[in-house]
């Protein structure tokens, strides 16, 4: 059984205007997008801005309470679940943001922060011969900040005081702290520069490795996705496209858009030196989907039909969907 | 590029030294960059943040604050028979925008929000041609087409939040080439932009590099890109050039080793690498206040020895077209 089950799930934003503020519209971020996550695998998404990814990521945490469709983990519903379940559920799935500059508290220092996670998940407790035994806080907060590479003397220093791929680690801490079996981690190495982002990115290997974790990495950048994960999502305005294992991403990946995103990735070495795949014009606005295939405006290989039915999201091998009328 | 090189360089950047004045005192940002810069070829300055990659440019256009930063002595950018380090302002505003023009990395805070798209563009030309009103408008609904903007005529009038981020990138780079310049700087000019879209604007700054034999200066941190579309490469780190290549010999035999680093910690596409540990460079770019006396590199260094924590090595030839700051360059595979 799937640890993660996503069935149809949408995320409508209301825009309002006019005199009295009514709903005149609704951004389209996330719709109907259906995936399943196996325990210990590690499912990449990538998608150009504005395909959803991030809002994707978010509803899974329930940052945003999904307007349509549901998510199981592990067996339950947690998409419309109560409060009380919801912070069950969020001891269990964490999530790690693009931004490591916003998204630490600056009045809190790295001990606060993660003390903060741990007594409120109370993550500082223990079984022993069937009773429940408090353990010291600060013990926990040392070895999170030793497992993410950090020196413990910065435990009571502030946000400012690190750099960019140091707050990542710090994120990443805070991430682990309420000990969790499922991470989110939504672009988190975008913002480091590349020798940085290497550093991060074998963290991130190593502590999947020693915790067990299961991971969705939210990345634009479909080198790193390809280097890290196991499957891939390819998203479009909303929606999949594709969902291929990385391994294959090369040789079978088939959706036009996917073949895009490849070969618009410039390259390894300047001797691989090839025309980049230019594609024409912008990804269109979430306000009103085209009626047809979304990609349909800037796809090389459409059709008429592509512009009057929507492609459905077909199982094309083991592990390969694409959603695309052209190929088979 | 070989017949270029013989030609005389449009740019030429000598021992080139930005400080800036800071409470903390003076920090050196760039030490000593010197290179040329020859006509019709693309030049790409790589290096982390904090390299001195953007102060290198911004010296060269003298967009820096005066009171707040100096260029050292023997500081030359030599443009045309003049030393740019010197010139009054009334030079550079002949020079800027005109001779030499910048795009820079945010095409959302780079443009003006209060001013149609075409007002911007009509300005550069009012101070850098003698055309008339309606000539000018020509001109830059014909920019606008030859960077590939849709609906050029209409956009003209439209203002900078009506478009789309790659579209803005399209008419920044509108404005710097309206005037024809001899030299563009492009700063990070795809960083903010997704992959299609940079893929976009890479193609077309190569086409209208052919087309008008501009020299470009690419500064980026992105080493693909800087594989795709440049000739020759210079890498910085904390403030120094380390090392200067063509571009097939930098990829295929990096003689520093941070650039050999650096190369190697990319992720590569379709490799078939998936789930290895990627080398990584441990530790962190020396603080500019802080540097160390040898060399600066010498902290993350698998090579170092006494010597490069004692003694900063010079930037030294390394073959033809080539140099290198590093007392132990590594070994230049044979010759093939």
């Amino acid at each position: 059984m799937s640890l993660l089950l996503v069935e149809g799930l949408e995320m409508h934003f209301p825009v309002r205007g006019g005199v009295l503020n009514r709903v005149v519209s609704h951004v389209h971020a996330v719709n109907g997008v259906s995936f399943q996550v196996q325990r210990g695998e590690t499912l990449g998404v990538v998608g150009e801005s504005g395909c959803g990814k991030s809002t994707l990521g978010k509803c899974l945490v329930r940052l945003h309470q999904p307007t349509g469709g549901s998510f199981e983990y592990d067996g339950v519903d947690y998409s419309h679940s109560n409060h009380s379940e919801l912070m069950e559920y969020r001891s269990r799935v964490q999530m790690i943001f693009q931004d490591p500059y916003s998204s630490l508290n600056p009045r809190l220092t790295i001990r606060d922060c993660l003390r903060e996670v741990i007594l409120f998940h109370e993550t500082n407790y223990v079984e022993r011969g069937g009773v429940r035994e408090p353990i010291d806080a600060d013990e926990l907060i040392l070895e999170l900040v030793r497992k993410v590479g950090l020196r413990e003397d910065s435990v009571d220093k502030y946000p400012h005081e690190f750099s960019g791929g140091q707050r990542q680690r710090i994120g990443i801490a805070r991430a682990l702290a309420c000990k969790p079996e499922f991470l989110i981690a939504d672009e988190p190495v975008s913002a480091l520069d590349v020798s940085i982002q290497a550093q991060v990115l074998n963290l991130l290997m190593d502590l999947k490795d020693e915790f067990g974790l299961t991971l969705i990495f939210i990345s634009h950048d479909l080198k790193v996705i390809e280097h890290f994960c196991d499957r891939v999502l390819v998203m479009y305005l909303g929606s999949i496209v594709e969902e291929v294992p990385c391994e294959l991403l090369h040789e079978s990946a088939q959706h036009p858009y996917t073949q895009a995103l490849l070969g618009a990735n410039p390259i390894n070495h300047p001797s691989e030196k090839r025309e980049l795949t230019v594609l024409e014009g912008d990804v269109p606005s979430p306000f009103d989907l085209p009626k047809g295939c979304a990609f349909a405006g800037r796809c090389p290989i459409v059709e008429p039909r592509c512009r009057e039915a929507r492609p459905p999201l077909e199982t094309k091998a083991s592990g390969h969907r694409s959603a695309c009328f052209l190929i088979d | 590029m070989s017949t270029q090189q013989a030609a005389k360089p449009v740019l030429q950047v000598e021992h080139l030294s930005t400080c800036f004045k800071t409470d903390q005192g003076v920090v050196t940002a760039i030490d000593d960059v010197s290179f040329e810069l020859f006509a019709g070829e693309t030049l790409g300055i790589v290096g982390e943040s904090g390299s001195g990659k953007t102060v290198t440019s911004k010296s060269i256009m003298r967009l820096l604050s005066e009171h707040l930063s100096f260029q050292k002595e023997g500081s030359v950018v030599r443009f045309e028979g003049k030393n740019l380090v010197t010139a009054t302002e009334d030079e550079m505003r002949e020079v800027r925008g005109a001779r030499i023009a910048m795009i820079f990395q945010e095409p959302m805070t780079s443009l003006n929000p209060v001013f149609t798209v075409g007002w911007q563009l009509d300005e550069a030309l009012k101070y850098h041609t003698k055309l008339d009103r309606t000539e000018r408008k020509q001109r830059a609904i014909e920019m606008l087409e030859l960077v590939e903007m849709p609906n050029a005529k209409r956009r003209f009038d439209e203002y900078p939040h009506q478009l789309s981020g790659g579209m803005r990138q399209r008419v920044m780079i509108a404005m710097a080439l309206c005037c024809e310049p001899d030299i563009l700087i492009a700063d990070e000019p795809t960083t903010a932009l997704d992959v299609t879209i940079q893929a976009q604007i890479l193609r077309l700054m190569d086409e209208l590099k052919s087309k008008l034999n501009t020299a470009i200066m690419l500064i980026t941190h992105d080493l693909g890109v800087v594989a795709q579309t440049c000739d020759r490469v210079l890498v910085m780190y904390a403030g120094r050039v380390v090392e200067a290549a063509p571009i097939a010999q930098l990829f295929d035999a990096p003689r520093h080793p941070y650039t050999k680093a650096l190369l190697g910690s990319i992720p590569k596409s379709g490799r078939r690498e998936h789930g290895k540990r990627l080398p990584t460079i441990e530790g962190l770019v020396p603080s500019l206040f802080d540097l160390p006396p040898g060399c600066r590199f010498a902290a993350r260094c698998a090579y170092r020895d006494d010597h490069c924590d004692a003694v900063e090595p010079d930037l030294t030839p390394a073959g033809p077209q080539r140099e290198v700051r590093c007392h132990y360059p590594l070994e230049a595979p044979e010759a093939n």
